[in-house]
């Protein structure tokens, strides 16, 4: 680089919102207060091992990609812009990226056997969801999810949780590349039409 | 092409989240999540619900040594921040240094106020593909400034790089990231800022998050400027 840009200022995070630990932790770390970090990893490690866990098929591959997602918030939390998504929404999407990342490295691996969307949906809710708002998102999409056919829920779950294209999930399923396409289109529409539902 | 409309656009949006997009069309959506908020929007409700896609997973516990590897983490990192605690501890003490050192401080930001004050030397409008100006960049005595036009959609896990061409068909030079919405100012040394003012060509490129991985744009060209003397 040539110059070194003065950060810009994104919008800042829910700081109103007194009495949310993962605010709070979420300024610390913003502020660069060590503690800050320790403090969302306490919160949100075991939600986002769990998912790791999911979608990579290795212990060690899920290690990894945690500590690259904690990493990842401190090196960069400047990036995140409170307008356009919720703190949780940021660190997730952080991890899924890391995940799709080390997969795509990991190409030759063939994910877990119990990875299934089924066995997701079929577990009571986590109860480490601290927000209310986020517990009752997660019920919502849980029964929207609940509405699709088997084989939607299935194409999701293997596009998402498994970085796998159509044409993979097509050879995967062993089912006509359209019929997939069609499942997916389906079932996002779906989904989209039941999360917006009053 | 045109920007698809209604449930074809939600599933062009839901799959750009989810990465079932061939390379070819994740581009093209990637201007359009630029040049059309609609889409952007779209986009940050399908991450939105990914994210809680996510969360539905059981919670598991680390292994213990994951939280020493992010403290052992965490101790590199502090160095920097003990340096300052150090410094901020010798001044409180040394009191007639202070006083000298706030002294010259003061002198130095008159000074800064009358640089700031002065005019800009130069100026860039970055106009995108349907001629409208995004970024507008005023150069000069040690400053640059960056005003963001209106609000700039970015796509997830990626920035907006500036580059500038010293000659036509020259190889492209990284300046540095831009922001998305606001207004900027970053440090402009002199020598940067005559190459810049006299570019033949400045570009900003979508690039992966913190800047192209290469040295070289990766991504698609979203603006364009000419640059002016003022």
């Amino acid at each position: 680089m040539a110059s070194t840009p003065e950060p810009a200022l994104p919008s800042p995070p829910p700081e109103g919102r007194s009495g949310d630990p993962l605010a709070a932790a979420f300024l610390a770390c913003r502020r660069q207060d060590p503690r800050g970090l320790e403090k969302l990893y306490e919160l949100l490690a075991p939600q986002l091992f769990g998912f790791l866990r999911r979608m990579l098929p290795r212990k060690d591959l899920a290690e990894e990609a945690l500590q690259d997602t904690f990493v990842n918030i401190w090196r960069r939390i400047e990036d995140y812009d409170g307008a356009r998504g919720e703190i949780r929404t940021w660190i997730f999407a952080i991890a899924h990226h890391r995940a799709v990342d080390i997969l795509r490295r990991e190409r030759r691996l063939v994910p877990t056997p119990d990875t299934d969307l089924e066995s997701l949906l079929a577990t009571a809710p986590p109860e480490t969801a601290h927000e209310p708002l986020a517990r009752l998102e997660e019920t919502r999409l849980r029964d929207c999810l609940g509405r699709l056919s088997q084989d939607q829920r299935r194409v999701l779950f293997l596009a998402y949780y498994h970085d796998r294209t159509q044409e993979e999930i097509a050879r995967t399923l062993g089912s006509p590349l359209g019929t997939v396409k069609s499942w997916m289109r389906r079932g996002l529409l779906g989904l989209r039409r039941c999360l917006e539902t009053p | 092409m045109k920007l698809p409309e209604g449930e074809a656009r939600e599933l062009l949006a839901a799959e750009y989240v989810l990465g079932t997009l061939t390379p070819t069309v994740r581009r093209r959506v990637e201007r359009w999540i630029f040049l059309h908020p609609e889409l952007a929007e779209s986009v940050r409700r399908w991450e939105h619900d990914f994210a809680r896609f996510a969360a539905l997973a059981t919670p598991e516990t680390p292994p213990v040594r994951c939280r020493r590897r992010l403290e052992s983490f965490l101790k590199n990192e502090r160095p920097r921040r003990r340096l300052t605690l150090i410094a901020a501890g010798f001044w409180r003490y040394a009191a007639p240094l202070a006083v000298a050192a706030s002294l010259f401080l003061v002198a130095v930001l008159v000074e800064r106020v009358r640089t700031v004050e002065r005019p800009p030397a130069g100026i860039a409008v970055l106009v995108g593909r349907h001629g409208h100006a995004h970024w507008v960049l005023t150069m000069g005595h040690d400053r640059m400034r960056v005003v963001v036009v209106g609000r700039i959609a970015l796509p997830p896990h990626k920035s907006y790089e500036l580059w500038f061409e010293p000659r036509a068909g020259a190889r492209m030079v990284p300046v540095g990231l831009l922001p998305s919405r606001g207004l900027m100012t970053a440090r402009l040394p002199a020598a940067v800022y005559v190459r810049l003012a006299h570019a033949h060509l400045l570009a900003v490129s979508l690039e992966p998050a913190g800047g192209s991985p290469t040295g070289r744009p990766t991504g698609p060209v979203l603006a364009t400027a000419t640059p002016q003397a003022v």
